[in-house]
């Protein structure tokens, strides 16, 4: 009889664990390494980004900057220079990979 | 029309296609620094030894002196410029950060072309050496949108890596790996035919660099700074001079530091694909421009353990104006 209950108690407890593990896998998160380094889509395909990034929005409220007090007292800032450059080649190759995306 | 603009720690890089074939940069050095006159005659004096330096005056009579007219001051008067930005983002250390930064970035950038002209600006990524509560770059990129959009642009930021990627990569597919090594950060993606896999960053960059030097040898960061970037000395390398030395030496463990984390960040990472052929590695940055420094990159990315199959390691072919030149390019795609 008391043999009988411990087996009943075993068959149990293995019930109820492999019941845990299953559930466990359906319901629990993929390891994905460290989510630090998930680039959250790309920069054309920001719809990838919201998608992905369910996260309360912590961001200070921005408020206005005023420059009107800062009296310009020298030329344009900044230091030019012009450089032969077709930037138009690596334009067209990159817009083409993204339509073919 | 667009443009690209690099928000950099150290320099603000403004790039426009003014005719087909040609593309014009605007760098400005990210600085300030600020005297507040005691008296008249002081006002006036200090207004007359500021002639022909880019310098604004504040409401409260005080003068700012802006660009590396900034740091040559602070370095006359043995004191460290202020920077408007820290780490990559705009600097919560200073008060006056953030209306410098509008100021600086309303000047460079100009006065749009058209309403609504399209610009791409780039943002650092997620630090993977700091806690994820010291850094966030969501109110950073909500400032410099807000004064961007003000002055009538449609602006729109981008990861900084992403950008160097786009710049550098054309030749490669956009299939590879991109370092920028900034002032306050090393900004990292890997790239698979144009899509961005891996991207996060590192803390510890040129200003790391500098502050180290300038503890080791008793003297302040921008005079640092300076004999950095206009003295001779190659990374690793002994060198006479007391504080090249110690630039040297710090520059060699600062790239020893990343190319660690580089292998503990990405070594088994789930979201790394198998690439099937060796990869080119780029860098870019004003950090990465000193003597010896690819090669020792090179050298340690191997040591450590890098672990993509490495084809080569380059330098940009412009280190720095190749992030503003990536976020023209994703203007121009846009």
């Amino acid at each position: 009889m008391e043999s009988n209950i411990a087996s009943m108690n075993i068959l149990l407890y293995f019930t109820a664990f492999v019941l845990g593990c299953i559930v466990g896998r359906m319901t629990g998160k993929p390891d994905l390494g460290d989510p630090r380094i998930d680039p959250k889509g790309s920069f054309f395909k920001p719809e990838v980004r919201q998608r992905k990034q369910v996260e309360i929005d912590e961001k200070t409220f921005v408020t206005n900057v005023s420059t009107d007090s800062l009296e310009k007292k020298c030329k344009d800032l900044g230091t030019q220079t012009t450089v032969e450059d077709d930037v138009g080649s690596s334009v067209s190759k990159l817009a083409m990979l993204k339509k073919n995306k | 029309m667009a443009k690209g603009l690099d928000v950099g720690t150290s320099f603000i890089v403004l790039a426009e296609e003014n005719s087909k074939g040609k593309v014009t940069y605007k760098d400005f050095r990210d600085a300030f620094y600020v005297i507040k006159p005691t008296t008249p005659i002081a006002t006036k004096m200090i207004e007359k030894g500021l002639s022909g330096k880019t310098f604004v005056k504040d409401a409260d009579g005080s003068f700012i002196i802006l660009g590396k007219d900034a740091i040559e001051k602070a370095v006359e008067r043995n004191d460290s410029a202020k920077r408007p930005m820290y780490k990559g983002v705009v600097s919560s250390k200073e008060k006056d950060a953030r209306r410098i930064l509008t100021y600086i970035l309303k000047e460079v950038s100009g006065t749009p072309a058209e309403p609504g002209e399209k610009l791409v600006f780039c943002v650092p990524a997620q630090p993977v050496d700091q806690e994820d509560d010291d850094f966030d770059v969501g109110y950073h990129e909500d400032v410099i949108v807000k004064l961007l959009t003000e002055v009538g642009y449609s602006a729109r930021a981008i990861n900084e890596a992403e950008a160097l990627c786009y710049s550098e990569l054309e030749k490669d597919d956009y299939t590879g790996v991109a370092l920028s090594w900034g002032a306050g950060m090393v900004n990292v993606c890997v790239m698979l035919n144009g899509e961005p896999v891996v991207t996060f960053s590192t803390t510890k960059s040129g200003d790391w660099v500098d502050r180290m030097a300038a503890v080791a040898t008793g003297e302040a960061d921008s005079i640092v700074q300076a004999e950095k970037e206009q003295g001779d000395f190659t990374v690793g390398q002994p060198n006479d001079n007391q504080v090249l030395a110690a630039v040297a030496s710090y520059y060699d463990r600062l790239i020893d530091y990343t190319t660690k984390q580089l292998a503990s960040s990405m070594d088994g990472h789930k979201s790394l694909p198998k690439f099937k052929d060796p990869l080119p590695v780029v860098v870019a940055g004003g950090t990465s421009k000193a003597k010896g420094f690819v090669d020792l990159f090179a050298k340690k990315l191997e040591e450590n353990g890098f672990p993509l199959p490495v084809k080569e390691v380059r330098h940009a072919t412009d280190p720095l104006h190749a992030v503003a030149r990536g976020c023209l390019i994703a203007a121009q795609v846009m």
